[in-house]
């Protein structure tokens, strides 16, 4: 192995030519309907999961910080299980990434993002820490639950929020407008998705750096 | 923003010397004490047309804030409902001056310290008493959600105290101000004898939360008596708005005569 250790453990955006990206913030955002930022990172099965992989399958990106509270509105009400279930089941691949630099809330070990995936019924096809920040920042994630969509041909087709009611009240769930679950309706059946860009709400992501 | 510099140790000093049999000088509920926050309903006022003019009054623990009524890229505003009696309905009208709360480059809009919310709150005739109940979300690294229950009677409302008038949200004079779509950005164009001088910095905060990033950076410049303000379009794919209404802080002059001022503007495509 002739990589040094510290890429190998962490989470790098890898670009074409094999060039390491420090995106740097406020950097362009990704943007809707254009390529979605190739990435690689490890996961808690200590696998390496890159974007390009899945070329040819439905991708989702679900940012989490399991103690947040908006996090954990959607996993108490089992609504985040159920799209994730859901996409498993049309053979699409979730990928949950936490972002929250160590020691910061939301972090976890591999073993205990395992252990969270268990205890709260989750179904993501994999789990990708990404301490740095490096996944985060190239997709602009600003909060938990960030969510994007990715086609089988690599393009980002929706980022946003998981639905449209910004709260933290378990209630709220079945009242909001569900965005990423009418994207994937909308995309399944071959329709321009009516909602592409929405606003995210929820935490503060930990990034690396930010103290 | 009026600073003080203990807020928190001051209003639960201010509970304590209530505590201990201090004459009551304002129409207010008891205390709900949070481990972050201490929160308390106070009736300012009955309206001519019986309506209630109500404040929720938050002081925050330092390190802490609470949010504005479009939170920016995180956080939720904070909500104000009034239980009983049946058939009231109250709304959150009034908000502090924001601050811009900046985490590793993810822009929040919120506040420090002791704020009060007004809100509006309509109630049957005759109603003497209300329950009612408040969220509001307190963060510092960390986020948690709290709520209060509260008591307030209102058959009389005396008059409230000079230190919950000064908490009163100033609704900043209105100006207009042009929109124009410049490249990839949102440019707000504002006649700068309007502001009362050139401004040496400026910030606009959108009351929408989906209609400009919060996050990146506004561009500054002035120009033959015009403050154009770049904004970055929250989805630069999406059509412009016709009208964009918001707060702009501005700060004019330099040195110790610097001071910050704020307009409320109503900026308009084209003009």
């Amino acid at each position: 192995m002739t990589s040094t250790p510290i890429l190998t453990r962490r989470a790098s955006l890898v670009l074409a030519g094999g060039a390491l990206l420090m995106p740097t913030l406020a950097s362009a955002r990704p943007v809707v309907a254009q390529s979605a930022p190739a990435f690689s990172g490890m996961d808690t099965n200590g696998k390496q999961q890159s974007l390009a992989d899945y070329k040819g399958k439905l991708v989702v990106l679900e940012w989490t910080n399991h103690e947040c509270p908006y996090v954990g509105k959607h996993y108490r009400s089992t609504n985040m299980q159920a799209i994730q279930k859901d996409v498993a089941a049309a053979g699409g691949v979730w990928l949950t990434i936490i972002s929250s630099e160590p020691g910061s809330q939301g972090f976890v070990s591999p073993a205990q993002a395992n252990e969270l995936t268990k205890s709260r019924g989750a179904a993501p096809s994999a789990v990708i820490l990404d301490p740095d920040g490096i996944i985060g920042r190239a997709y602009d994630a600003r909060v938990t639950p960030h969510m994007y969509i990715i086609d089988p041909k690599g393009t980002l087709v929706y980022m946003g929020g998981i639905d449209s009611i910004r709260s933290t009240n378990l209630d709220d769930v079945p009242k909001a407008k569900p965005y990423v679950r009418d994207a994937l309706k909308e995309l399944a059946s071959g329709k321009p998705i009516s909602a592409p860009t929405t606003s995210a709400y929820g935490c503060t992501i930990k990034y690396k750096g930010t103290a | 923003m009026t600073k003080h510099i203990h807020p928190w140790a001051a209003s639960l000093a201010l509970g304590v010397a209530l505590a201990a049999g201090a004459t009551r000088a304002e129409t207010i509920s008891p205390p709900v004490v949070t481990p972050h926050v201490r929160a308390q309903l106070v009736a300012l006022d009955r309206l001519d047309d019986g309506r209630l003019s109500l404040g929720l009054r938050l002081t925050v623990k330092p390190g802490w804030h609470t949010y504005w009524r479009n939170p920016g890229d995180s956080g939720e505003p904070p909500t104000l409902r009034v239980s009983a009696p049946d058939g009231a309905t109250a709304r959150i009208i009034g908000w502090p001056a924001p601050e811009r709360i900046d985490i590793g480059g993810i822009v929040s809009y919120g506040h420090d310290g002791d704020v009060l919310f007004v809100a509006r709150a309509t109630v049957p005739q005759g109603t003497t008493r209300i329950e009612a109940e408040a969220t509001w979300l307190v963060c510092d690294k960390v986020c948690v959600p709290e709520a209060g229950k509260f008591q307030l009677d209102v058959a009389t409302i005396d008059a409230p105290a000079a230190a919950t008038v000064a908490l009163k949200p100033v609704l900043p004079p209105s100006i207009d101000a042009t929109l124009a779509r410049t490249d990839d950005k949102l440019r707000l164009n504002i006649d700068v004898t309007k502001l009362g001088g050139a401004p040496v910095s400026a910030y606009f905060y959108p009351y929408q939360g989906d209609v400009i990033d919060h996050s990146a950076k506004q561009g500054f410049r002035i120009g033959d008596g015009t403050l154009a303000l770049d904004l970055t379009p929250f989805d630069v794919k999406a059509k412009p708005p016709l009208e964009l209404s918001g707060v702009l802080e501005v700060e004019i002059g330099a040195g110790g005569a610097k001071q910050t001022r704020r307009f409320e503007v109503l900026a308009r495509f084209g003009g």
